[in-house]
């Protein structure tokens, strides 16, 4: 790790303006940016640190749905009875990831930017196609974890579980820059590789997260958030799924399902939800809207299975949103 | 016989199977523990001796030693599979601020990703890492084989110049032909083909190593599970008297076998401080760790078993490949359980050289590989044949210990309620599997021990091996404080430096079977000491002295306090050196164990839960029954990772370690723990003068395998390959469903 300038703003405006300056990193909770700086992978002059900045360590109901602070830890999301009640898709997966040690430290802002595991872009030795290279390793070699749609060009997984969960309640992402406040939809805050292959998301240099606002759960609905890991303590997802729905009567109505896990970024799967949308969701019907979900599917040499466990995973994801409907 | 031995005479084995022995013994010896042996310390539950200093951060591993002006040392390394070195020149480095020393790793050839090709010190590590990066190394990259199945392909790229193969071996083994003969007479013959994957030892304190000069002599802190072993190749590579050099491994953070050798890092330490005249540490990073410093083999496994119709076993083939990277010894155990008929196998062993580290002995070296193999073959023979495969390994097992323990870990785990193989239905599947294991851990020379009692009433046990984390140290207090008639407590233990009298190297768990019989030893001797000056003092015989409950007395109560019968000491203290002997007479020449697992597959997404292990080991008569069950859980969770989870991928394009981490080299957590259910046989098995076998490796040989029974049994299919991840269950479900 190279030595860099440790920067402490108080205010967000601040944290902008001292990051305006290049080659400076922001640093939320340092799970993501340090293994980074520790493998080379990013060799920042400085680093903005977030903690305690004015408004980013809120979590309340504003007129904008639930408004939840871009420095709040994945403990405080998943201990909150508020995101509990009104956000459980968001609950499960922030209570899902990684470990207590790391739930403790890492942040909602950090969650959505952090970088993809794909072991050949975090391997120093592998100059691939996202680090300016010209190949994709995991077209050819082992791609047992890789993506499994939109994957001809680059084979990374967007590893946030918070983006499904934030996408099936509809959030915007609140964002402070050089230029002002930017208010972007979720839909549109991922970059694909075919966009950028420098970044996953939506946000210009020097641009910080300030805060996700998000659509709480209203009349008789639910939420879920599904993942498969191969290890149960600290595990990265294996496929992902987030799914909201509304009961009208026994029928399911404004349903979101969106996968992880298994693309360059999270997707929303409109024609499952087009299957589900004015039927009763049990079992028959969560399937039919899995097969929907599964549609198209790519897979690599090593990684079809990810379409059978993304298929079950979409279903119980459904069935679980669905039960939690049915109770509220 | 000399006029001082004498006949003593002994119960070995265990209840159910009790044998009486004589024995003659020489004078210095203690009469051995055996069957009839009560006990007041040996066998209770006994926290370590060290548990506080760990749990506080007292225990000063070698990674925590900072010496004044000491130097960090480390390794530029090369960044492909294969290749000549046309060059590598330390020069510009050498500019870099900090960086004190470079020495280059001659050598022309590079034969796996990750070889060190030059080493630096540097005042930092940041300098250090800045020195590294400016080390100008040339290449000429060649094609390599860094995955088994690149190695054994036709044209494969040569691992070693001066080989016509990547493969080399037994060839044909004999009794082949009478096999294959056999074979098609057998009623029924099973045929399978099992695969175990590359497992790194994956140590929590990685290699490391920390060296200063002072003169002539050479002081060395070292993570090392062979104390005397790093001082005699460290003098060979210095050429410098062993007589020099101390070596120093108070705590160690895990060795499992990687940790034999003083590694090239330890000799490039010590020459580096001699070349900077300063202290200088080098300790590997996880990376080092996963690619550099050993592996257990990988293995392919091909099997052919005649079996009769009432269910014994016949004529059996079976042809191993597996690979040791760049290194030698790759052999799979297989078979080395059950009875089968002599003349009737035929094993051949093919090591196939690929461009990877070289493989270095781990827990039980061979056994948990071939234990998946030949337990996947004995479940699929039981299946063929329509027989409970429990009741097959029953007939086919002559073990007094392992039928013991059949029965009892059956009702443990509740084998009566298991079901037909594949005849659960629903998402989550339960099964049962049960797997076999044996190993020696008898131990033997050599080694010595001090034991030293003080004229304040306190004793100290000392011997320079190191307790590489299983307890060691408390097995040599345990044992004295026994011998002694005292609590624990009074015994300070002392282990881990080369000054101290000379032990084994922690392998083939003889650790424990070689050092506690000097310890016991010793404390005999000096406790007859110090009844000598007991007798003299109060005017009784010394013979008929007892050491008991902190007292000095006959039998009708005569006698003193051990703290006042230590006033009697003269000389400061009474010091005595007890030395292991030869083994004599033992019950059997190794130990047992059974495993019985529960599972629950989650049939949609392939998931294994392991939900219960049944252990049950023999480990001679158990001395810490706490430490002993710890071994068994930890050998249980060793055995679940590389059931379920731990495996090194390599990538065919480039060769590297995809996986060189803790990441996506998956050990796993607390969520993914079963209950595990301990079961330990005291058995007295004789050999030495405490009885005790080793229990470090035995424990992490049958636990795959019992998984893969119980998987097999839950969802009606095989998963012939480790790990047993979700892609492969879910790939034999699918084959399963369509089989149908």
């Amino acid at each position: 790790m190279k030595n860099f300038d440790w920067i402490t703003p108080a205010t967000p405006e601040a944290a902008v303006q001292a990051a305006a300056q290049a080659g400076r990193a922001f640093l939320g909770g340092g799970t993501d940016l340090l293994p980074l700086m520790k493998s080379g992978l990013r060799e920042p002059t400085g680093v903005v640190q977030l903690k305690g900045l004015t408004g980013m360590e809120r979590l309340e109901l504003t007129a904008d749905g639930i408004t939840i602070g871009a420095s709040i830890t994945l403990a405080a999301l998943c201990t909150d009875t508020l995101v509990q009640r009104s956000l459980p898709a968001v609950f499960d997966a922030a209570r899902h990831a990684a470990t207590p040690l790391v739930r403790n430290r890492a942040t909602v802002g950090g969650n959505l930017c952090q970088r993809p595991r794909c072991w050949y872009f975090r391997h120093p030795d592998y100059a691939c196609s996202k680090k300016g290279g010209d190949t994709c390793y995991a077209i050819e070699g082992e791609n047992k974890f890789h993506a499994i749609f939109d994957n001809t060009t680059c084979n990374i997984v967007h590893p946030s579980n918070l983006g499904p969960a934030f996408w099936a309640h509809d959030a915007v992402v609140v964002v402070l820059g050089p230029k002002g406040e930017r208010r972007i939809p979720v839909a549109e805050f991922w970059v694909r590789p075919e966009e950028d292959m420098r970044t996953e998301v939506a946000l210009e240099p020097g641009e910080l997260i300030t805060s996700v606002s998000c659509k709480p759960l209203s009349g008789r609905s639910g939420s879920a958030f599904e993942e498969v890991n191969e290890k149960q303590s600290y595990d990265w997802g294996l496929v992902a799924c987030a799914a909201r729905l509304t009961l009208d009567g026994d029928k399911a109505s404004d349903v979101r399902i969106v996968i992880g896990a298994v693309a360059p970024v999270p997707l929303r799967r409109e024609a499952a939800e087009a299957v589900l949308n004015g039927k009763v969701p049990n079992e028959a019907a969560a399937w039919a809207a899995a097969d929907a979900a599964i549609a198209g599917a790519t897979p690599l040499r090593d990684n079809a299975y990810k379409v059978t466990m993304l298929r079950a995973c979409v279903k119980n994801a459904i069935l679980t949103a669905a039960a939690r409907a049915r109770k509220s | 016989m000399s006029i001082e031995d004498r006949k003593v005479k002994l119960v070995l084995g265990f209840a159910a199977d009790r044998q009486e022995v004589e024995l003659t013994i020489p004078d210095e010896e203690p009469t051995p523990w055996d069957l009839e042996s009560k006990f007041s310390v040996v066998g209770g539950k006994h926290a370590r001796v060290d548990a506080l200093a760990k749990v506080t951060g007292r225990a000063k591993y070698t990674h925590d030693i900072n010496l004044p002006g000491m130097l960090f040392g480390g390794f530029a390394r090369c960044p492909h599979a294969a290749a000549e070195i046309t060059s590598v020149d330390a020069a510009e480095a050498l500019l870099v601020p900090g960086v004190k020393a470079a020495i280059p790793m001659t050598q022309d050839r590079v034969r796996y990703a990750g070889q060190p090709v030059c080493a630096l010190a540097a005042t930092t590590r940041q300098a250090l890492a800045a020195g590294i990066a400016k080390v100008q190394a040339v290449y000429k990259v060649l094609p390599h084989a860094a995955r088994i199945d690149q190695a054994m392909a036709d044209a494969a790229p040569l691992v070693h110049r001066n080989q016509q193969s990547n493969l080399s071996g037994s060839g044909q083994p004999r009794n082949a032909e009478t096999v294959a003969a056999e074979l098609e007479k057998s009623a029924k013959v099973v045929r399978a083909t099992a695969r175990t994957q590359v497992q790194t030892h994956a140590s929590m304190e990685t290699h490391s190593s920390v060296a200063k000069w002072d003169g002539d002599k050479l002081t060395l802190w070292t993570s090392t599970q062979a104390t005397f072993g790093v001082r005699s190749q460290v003098a060979d590579a210095l050429r410098i008297p062993e007589a020099n050099i101390t070596v120093i491994c108070d705590f160690m953070g895990g060795g499992f076998g990687s940790k034999f050798g003083a590694g090239y890092f330890t000799a490039i330490a010590a020459r580096l401080a001699q070349e900077c005249g300063a202290p200088v540490k080098i300790a590997l990073d996880r990376r080092e760790e996963h690619t550099d410093t050993g592996n257990r083999p990988d293995s392919i496994q091909e099997m052919a078993l005649g079996v009769s119709t009432d269910g014994k076993l016949g004529a059996y083939s079976v042809k191993i490949h597996g690979t040791p990277g760049i290194g030698r010894g790759a052999g799979a155990r297989n078979p080395m359980i059950y009875d089968f008929p002599r003349e009737m196998r035929a094993v051949a062993q093919v090591e196939v050289a690929t461009n990877a580290g070289p493989q270095a002995a781990m827990r039980a070296p061979g056994h948990p590989q071939g234990s998946f193999a030949l337990e996947t073959i004995m479940d699929l023979a039981a299946e063929a044949i329509g027989m409970d495969p429990l009741e097959f390994r029953r007939i086919n097992d002559s073990n007094p210990v392992r039928l013991q323990q059949y029965s009892d870990g059956a009702k443990r785990i509740g084998w009566e309620q298991r079901r037909k193989n594949g005849s659960a239905t629903g998402r989550f599947r339960r099964g049962m599997g049960v797997g076999s294991s044996t190993w020696g851990g008898l131990g033997g020379p050599q080694a010595e021990v001090d034991c030293k009692i003080f004229r304040d009433g306190s004793v100290q046990v000392r011997n320079g091996a190191q307790d590489i984390g299983t307890g060691a140290k408390t097995v040599m207090a345990v044992v004295v404080a026994e011998e002694l008639g005292l609590p624990l407590t009074k015994v300070s233990a002392f282990m881990g430096n080369t000054s101290d009298p000379i032990g084994p190297a922690s392998g083939g768990s003889t650790t424990a079977p070689s050092i506690a019989p000097a310890a016991r030893q010793a404390a005999y001797l000096a406790g007859r000491e110090l009844k000598a000056l007991v007798a003299k003092h109060l005017g009784v015989n010394a013979d008929k002295l007892l050491m008991k409950a902190g007292r000095i007395s006959t039998a009708e109560g005569k006698g003193l306090a051990f703290e006042e019968a230590c006033r009697l000491i003269q000389s400061g203290e009474i010091s005595a050196r007890g030395k292991r002997r030869s083994n004599f007479r033992t019950y059997r020449d190794g130990v047992a164990g059974v495993q019985f697992a529960e599972v629950e597959v989650d049939c949609e997404y392939g998931l294994v839960r392991v939900v219960r292990i049944v252990a049950l080991q023999d480990a001679g008569i158990i001395i810490n029954r706490l430490q002993a069950e710890s071994q068994v859980n930890g050998g249980v969770i060793q055995g679940l990772a590389y059931a379920l989870m731990e495996e090194r991928v390599m990538d065919r394009q480039r060769g590297h370690q995809l996986n060189a981490d803790f990441e996506a080299y998956k050990v796993p957590g607390m969520k993914d723990m079963p209950e595990i259910e301990c079961v330990l046989y005291d058995i007295a098995n004789g050999g030495n003068n405490t009885s005790v076998c080793g229990i470090g490796e035995p424990t992490c040989i049958p636990t795959a395998s019992a998984i893969a029974g119980a998987i097999h049994n839950a969802i009606g299919a095989r998963v012939l390959s480790l790990p047993m991840t979700a892609d492969k269950v879910l790939a034999a479900l699918a084959q399963r469903e369509s089989g149908k």
